[in-house]
């Protein structure tokens, strides 16, 4: 797991932590985290550590793969990380998929927020 | 480092170039002072490296880079040419930030492509600007009311699209909302 120059990690979710870095085991890759805790204002679930993104595995970053690459494995990233959160999981937005556990989402919003996560994961988690 | 339509570089007409040698001066003196050769010989190369590759040049050379911009999937640009053009401003984290939001409403045109039309040069700078840094508008916004953010454009983004982006940006980058990749 390696993080960004300005990436608070001791602040992230205990579980989104726990379920993050098995899934990093889990697939034997090194996930690059952009953002976990950070507080950003509104909503964001990153404020309180709810949210990490990952923008790099083993060090490539996801713009950086093909178009196809990127969405595969971006997905296979969020799929391990969401399915040890045990139904805690909220947002799951990647290069591949993009959708939310505790809404539906239009097929509009989804297609743009996954257009909008061409270049990285993030997965949140609800309140404890 | 300027590289001009003849592809020669203009590093000599930089604002920073004339102070280069002044630089090297001080540098040495404080090197020396220090005891350690090496350490000067590094250090030349990182001042002489600041002062030649500046935020400017690379942003000029952003104009005059060749290569086509083609949508794999919905969202995503990715760009044929010379990547390292756009990956160069990486390292300069937040500066790069303020400069290339600064400049994503220029309506000259680029030398690169997008559907064999050329793109304006404020799209250079977003694709550039895309390589530094991203904003999570979901996170600030209710996507069902609100499904888009001005500030993400097509590479086939007008001159009144890339104004939008620009006012934008500029309000998510004064409040700092944005994450550096």
């Amino acid at each position: 797991m390696s993080a960004g120059h300005e990436t608070d990690l001791a602040g992230v979710d205990r579980d989104l932590w726990s379920a993050t870095v098995r899934a990093s085991m889990e697939m034997r890759s090194d996930f690059g985290i952009s953002s976990g805790k950070s507080n950003r204002g509104g909503t964001s679930a990153h404020n309180d550590g709810r949210a990490i993104d990952i923008n790099r595995v083993d060090g490539t970053r996801f713009d950086d793969m093909d178009a196809s690459a990127a969405a595969s494995l971006g997905n296979r990233v969020a799929a391990e990380i969401v399915n040890r959160l045990g139904g805690r999981g909220m947002e799951v937005f990647t290069p591949g998929m993009a959708f939310r556990l505790d809404m539906h989402l239009s097929k509009t919003s989804s297609l743009n927020l996954q257009g909008s996560h061409y270049n990285h994961v993030h997965v949140s988690v609800r309140q404890p | 480092m300027r590289v001009g339509v003849d592809g020669r570089t203009e590093a000599a007409r930089l604002p920073g170039a004339s102070l280069t040698p002044v630089l090297y001066v001080v540098l040495c003196a404080l090197a020396c002072r220090g005891g350690g050769a090496e350490s000067a010989q590094s250090g030349q190369v990182a001042v002489a490296d600041r002062a030649n590759v500046t935020l400017d040049s690379l942003i000029d050379r952003l104009r005059y880079v060749e290569g086509t911009f083609v949508n794999p999937v919905a969202g995503r640009w990715d760009f044929t040419g010379d990547r390292s053009a756009l990956v160069a401003f990486e390292r300069f984290g937040d500066t790069a930030v303020a400069r290339l939001v600064d400049c994503l409403d220029r309506p000259e045109f680029a030398a690169a492509t997008v559907r064999a039309r050329r793109v304006h040069m404020g799209y250079m700078c977003y694709a550039a600007l895309a390589r530094v840094a991203y904003y999570e508008w979901h996170q600030h916004q209710d996507v069902e009311k609100t499904p888009s953010w001005a500030g993400e454009v097509p590479a086939t983004a007008s001159a009144d699209e890339l104004r939008r982006a620009k006012a934008a940006w500029l309000i998510v980058a004064n409040k700092r909302l944005y994450f550096l990749h």
